[in-house]
């Protein structure tokens, strides 16, 4: 782990975290049994049913005791745990620059996406890893050793980005590359075209996939307590503002307030999890009350 | 523009670069500016697109407030004048302007051939003339101090057409000649503002403002604050810059009561010196019926602030009525250079004597003081018995003699009642004849009849001693008949002596402050028994002397000083409604006339140099009560000692007294006169029920006060005010005519402008702070 790496994970919050566990919502199919059971039969220890004999099924399972009952083929099926596969994906655009706290929006995205990556390989889950702006910065395949955590962080600490987001091309990349079921993890600052992010969320559910999305926001993006005469430069070429900050403030927070809400609708349209984490929030209070928050949801799905 | 500046050389290129500051700085404010990357641009853009109009508006009203700011500090330094009231004018406020003229006689005061009336009539041109070049709703209310119930001009809007008007009207507008209250004209005034609301309110007090108008300004005081207290601005106009000498004749009376023709009538006139010099050798000049008489009565030596009576005599020729005017020569206030009187003068003065014995012949001696040459005395006596009271007709006698009568019958007392009743003078003599038991149950009648007192039961000799009781019989009070009689220059009051006289009853109270009577003892016994008393009946006097007429009881018939007792005691008792009417000017004539003996024409000739027509009336009767106690309710302003010009049958007027009877609803012609402002003798003639002329006259003079010229300091007002008004209430010196153009209320405005900056600097810094940038306040949100 490189000194700039490690900024992202530090000892502190490692201890804060190391409590969490990670519970998807929905079960997928892994290799390890464990904590996460599977929704395809295979072997297992645990029976689920029998099924009729059809060709091409494992001449293995059948299940002779009940062939000598009946004269009928029928194989055994047993419920099968897997392992997690969970990409992360790291919006480093410019906008993710900005921050008025002690961490900036994209050191704070990374130290969620680190924090992330050490949870689910302390139990042995698998984890890849993609940095993007308007293009694929960094990509860290799948891995699910401890040692795989040095890939991920050196992935994090990428060369400062200057190009505008789109999402879309990356979330399909990030769904044809991830060829299995499994949890995709975002953390963006969400300043994008609507249209090109729902969508490429709408991809990653048709394919089975388990969204997560962490909007970071900066204090000052949510609050807007600027006073005095200001001139606004925008980053990702958005244009300049001179004005007075407090006579525009009703309307910005109208609008920011306007922008979370149909992200916080049509991910909910869309079954995504959607979570809103500012910058000063400490790490650990945030992962654990979306996680929390995910494990009632699993409950009351099962139930 | 330039008359709203006091300083306006500072205006021109030096304000517009001092307003064009504001603009500049403006601008550079919005070039200082703290710069913030920004991510959430979309959002931030999205509410500036919506906000666009709110934060132009903004930026004009900090720019705005800024531009006031410099303008207002221009204003300061230029020392802007605009009134008050300007502003109200803008703001679309109805502006009232009532103007209280004072038109007492006192404001024809003249110098440099100009007056306080013609001044306080160029007052109200300037403001009507003010008023137009403002502009705006103003609306004008024009109250004369001698008729504030009638206003020339109420409420009418001010514009081209109504100043041609009113200058028109000014012009022959009339000076009274009365004396008014200032107080009654700030009441109308009160009432009248006070129906209004809303809107600014001015009242505008114009006069000369006298000293003696202020002697006791408690109640001016209390009006002027309740006026602001209501909002209503009072503002001081005075219209007399100095005090003028002057002379005024101020009285004019006499013996008038017992005026006859050919005998000469003792006339006494006051002179008043109102001015700051002596003055000496003034001549009057005295007039009868309009004819100057070869008389000169001259004021030798009369000191600044002091009064002189001069007295002389007037021998009317024939009998009837007359006018008697006395003139001083002319000075600054003419109106009170003349006084006017108006006499009745009888054939002679007739004096019934009654006899009770005729054998002792004691009416000769009143007969032979009285009119021994009735030529020269003017006094015819008539001696008869008792019995003529209620055979005769006894209203045509000035005063009835009664000497030592024994006693009347009913019809002879209810005779004597009446006369004395309706005004005429009855005398008492006691003698031997005298029976008490019937004085005192017919006459005396428990103090309701024609005796003062209750009689003891005989006559008492009044024993001399010498030597244990020295001195003289007789004790004198303080009256005004006896006047002539009393001092060391007369022995023979002394020298009197009384040797027989009728004592009161034991049980009547001698001490007259003990009684609650008419009765007034006039003179005593050395034995503090009464001798000489007088008492009230009705209108008319009653004179009671407990010893004789002759010489059987006293020694007094034997002095001289009996003849001048007895004209006094004549003038004393004689018919008080001989004296015609004296009022001051603007007092009405209230007349209630009898139908069954007066006709409905009526005609009312004022005097001749007046200008007025001659009034003729058709009155037509109506039910009037009248009170009992206190007769008819006085004009205000009339003087108390004129009610005797009413006939006998008319309303009864004065103060309760025995014999008044009680009043009932009755049907009477009544008029109101008011057009006596001006100073002179009006004739009401009346006709009678025998179609002949009845005539009564009614003199009329300016008031007493109204030459007193001193004229009270614009201090001595501020001080009358108190601290708390001297802001508020405007005093404007006669010929100032700044406050017209609102120069005056400089001090307010500045006060306003410099309240307004304040306003207006809090105002921009709070915009300023909300809108600028501040490294302190930015330092926690960068």
């Amino acid at each position: 782990m490189t000194r700039d790496s490690r900024r992202f994970l530090r000892p502190e919050e490692i201890s804060r975290i190391a409590r969490l566990e990670v519970r998807a919502r929905h079960i997928v199919e892994g290799f390890l049994s464990g904590l996460h059971r599977s929704p395809y039969l295979g072997q297992s220890v645990e029976f689920v049913q029998h099924r009729e004999y059809v060709p091409g099924d494992d001449v293995r399972r059948i299940d002779w005791k009940v062939w000598s009952k009946t004269d009928r083929y029928f194989i055994k099926q047993y419920e099968e745990d897997t392992n997690l596969r969970t990409a992360l994906l790291v919006d480093c655009s410019e906008s993710m620059r900005f921050g008025t706290g002690a961490l900036n929006k994209y050191e704070y995205a990374c130290t969620v996406a680190a924090a992330m990556s050490y949870l689910l390989l302390r139990q042995q889950d698998s984890v890849g890893l993609t940095v993007f702006d308007d293009a694929i910065r960094g990509r860290v395949d799948f891995g699910s050793r401890r040692s795989h955590l040095l890939a991920l962080l050196t992935a994090l600490d990428a060369p400062d980005p200057a190009q505008k987001t789109d999402i879309y091309e990356i979330l399909e990349e990030v769904a044809a590359t991830q060829n299995r079921r499994g949890i995709v993890v975002i953390v963006s600052d969400l300043f994008v075209p609507r249209e090109g992010l729902f969508r490429g969320l709408r991809m990653l559910r048709r394919r089975g996939h388990d969204v997560l999305i962490f909007h970071v926001m900066d204090d000052e993006e949510l609050d807007f307590s600027y006073t005095g005469t200001t001139r606004f430069e925008g980053l990702e070429e958005a244009g300049d503002l001179v004005c007075d900050p407090r006579s525009l403030r009703d309307g910005y927070l109208e609008a920011v307030e306007a922008f979370r809400s149909e992200l916080r609708k049509r991910c909910a349209a869309e079954m995504v999890d959607f979570q809103t984490i500012r910058t000063s929030e400490h790490l650990d209070a945030a992962l654990a009350h979306y996680l929390n928050h995910r494990i009632g949801m699993r409950q009351s799905i099962r139930s | 523009m330039g008359s709203w500046f006091l300083n306006a050389t500072f205006l021109g290129w030096g304000a517009a670069a001092m307003v064009s500051a504001p603009v500049l700085i403006h601008l550079i404010n919005r070039y200082r500016f703290q710069r913030i990357e920004f991510a959430a641009m979309e959002f931030l853009l999205a509410s500036q697109q919506r906000n666009r109009r709110r934060v132009l508006v903004e930026q004009l009203l900090l720019l705005l407030l800024r531009i006031l700011l410099v303008m207002g500090l221009i204003a300061l330094i230029a020392r802007m004048v605009l009134d008050p009231s300007t502003l109200a004018l803008l703001q679309g406020a109805d502006v009232h302007h009532v103007v209280l003229l004072d038109d007492t006689a006192s404001m024809q005061d003249e110098w440099n051939e100009t007056n306080g009336f013609d001044e306080g009539k160029a007052v109200i041109d300037g403001l009507v003339a003010a008023s137009l070049a403002e502009g705006g709703a103003q609306r004008l209310t024009v109250l004369r101090l001698s008729r504030v119930t009638q206003p020339d001009y109420l409420e009418q809007r001010i514009d081209r057409a109504f100043q041609g008007e009113l200058t028109a009207r000014l012009e022959s507008l009339p000076c009274s000649f009365g004396t008014v209250d200032l107080s009654d004209g700030l009441d109308a005034a009160a009432q009248l503002l006070a129906k209004q609301p809303t809107g600014v309110k001015h009242l505008h007090v114009v006069s000369d403002f006298r000293q003696h108008d202020w002697q006791d300004s408690t109640r001016l005081v209390e009006q002027i604050e309740q006026l602001d207290a209501d909002g209503v601005t009072v503002n001081l106009v005075r219209t007399v810059p100095d005090r003028h000498a002057n002379l005024a004749v101020t009285e004019l009376e006499g013996e008038l009561q017992v005026a006859s023709a050919g005998v000469p009538v003792k006339l006494t006139t006051t002179v008043a010196n109102h001015g700051e010099a002596l003055v000496s050798r003034v001549n009057l000049s005295v007039s009868v019926d309009g004819e100057r008489l070869p008389l000169e009565v001259t004021v030798e030596r009369l000191e600044a602030g002091k009064t002189v009576e001069q007295s002389f005599e007037v021998t009317f020729d024939n009998p009837g009525k007359h006018r008697v005017e006395v003139t001083l020569p002319g000075d600054a206030l003419r109106a009170d250079n003349t006084r006017h009187l108006a006499v009745e003068v009888a054939p002679a003065n007739r004096v019934l004597v009654v006899e009770g014995n005729p054998s002792a012949q004691e009416g000769i001696f009143p007969t032979l003081a009285l009119a021994a040459n009735p030529q020269a005395s003017g006094y015819r006596t008539v001696v008869a018995t008792p019995d003529y009271l209620y055979r005769q007709n006894i209203d045509g006698f000035q005063s009835i003699l009664m000497l030592n009568v024994a006693e009347l019958t009913p019809d002879a007392v209810e005779s004597l009642e009446a006369f004395v009743r309706d005004g005429g003078g009855l005398v008492w003599y006691a003698g031997d004849s005298i029976n008490p038991a019937s004085y005192n149950t017919l006459l005396y009648a428990e103090g309701k009849g024609l005796f003062p007192v209750p009689l003891g039961d005989a006559p008492r000799e009044l024993i001399r001693d010498e030597v244990a009781a020295p001195g003289p019989d007789l004790k004198l009070t303080e009256h005004p008949m006896l006047a002539g009689l009393q001092g060391q220059d007369n022995p023979e009051i002394e020298a009197t002596r009384v040797f027989r006289y009728f004592p009161v009853s034991d049980d009547w109270q001698k001490d007259d402050r003990q009684r609650n009577d008419t009765v007034r003892t006039i003179a005593r016994l050395r034995t503090r028994d009464p001798l000489l008393l007088e008492h009230r009946f009705g209108r008319g006097r009653v004179i009671t002397c407990l010893t004789s007429c002759g010489t059987g009881w006293t020694n007094f018939p034997q002095y001289r000083s009996f003849v001048p007792f007895h004209f006094e005691l004549q003038k004393y008792i004689s018919r008080a409604d001989r004296v015609l009417p004296r009022r001051e000017s603007g007092a009405p004539i209230h007349l209630e006339l009898d139908p069954a003996r007066f006709g409905p024409a009526i005609r009312i000739e004022p005097p001749k140099n007046s200008g007025q027509v001659t009034a003729e009336l058709q009155v037509q009767p109506e039910a009037v009560r009248t009170t009992p106690a206190g007769g008819k309710p006085r004009p205000k302003n009339g003087n108390p000692g004129d009610s005797a010009d009413d006939e006998k049958s008319e309303t009864r007027t004065g103060p309760a007294s025995p014999g008044q009877s009680d009043a009932t609803p009755t049907l009477r012609r009544v008029i109101d006169y008011d057009r006596t402002d001006f100073p002179g003798v009006y004739r009401v003639r009346l006709i009678d029920a025998g179609e002949v002329t009845v005539e009564r006259w009614y003199a009329y003079n300016t008031g007493r006060d109204e030459g007193r010229m001193a004229l009270i300091a614009t201090g001595g007002i501020h001080k009358a005010l108190g601290p708390e008004l001297t802001d508020e209430v405007r005093i404007q010196e006669a010929g100032a005519t700044e406050w017209l153009s609102g120069e005056e209320s400089d001090r307010d405005v500045r006060e306003w402008i410099l309240g307004l900056l304040v306003l207006v600097m809090l105002a921009e810094q709070m915009m300023a702070y909300r809108l600028s940038y501040h490294t302190s306040a930015a330092g926690g949100a960068a």
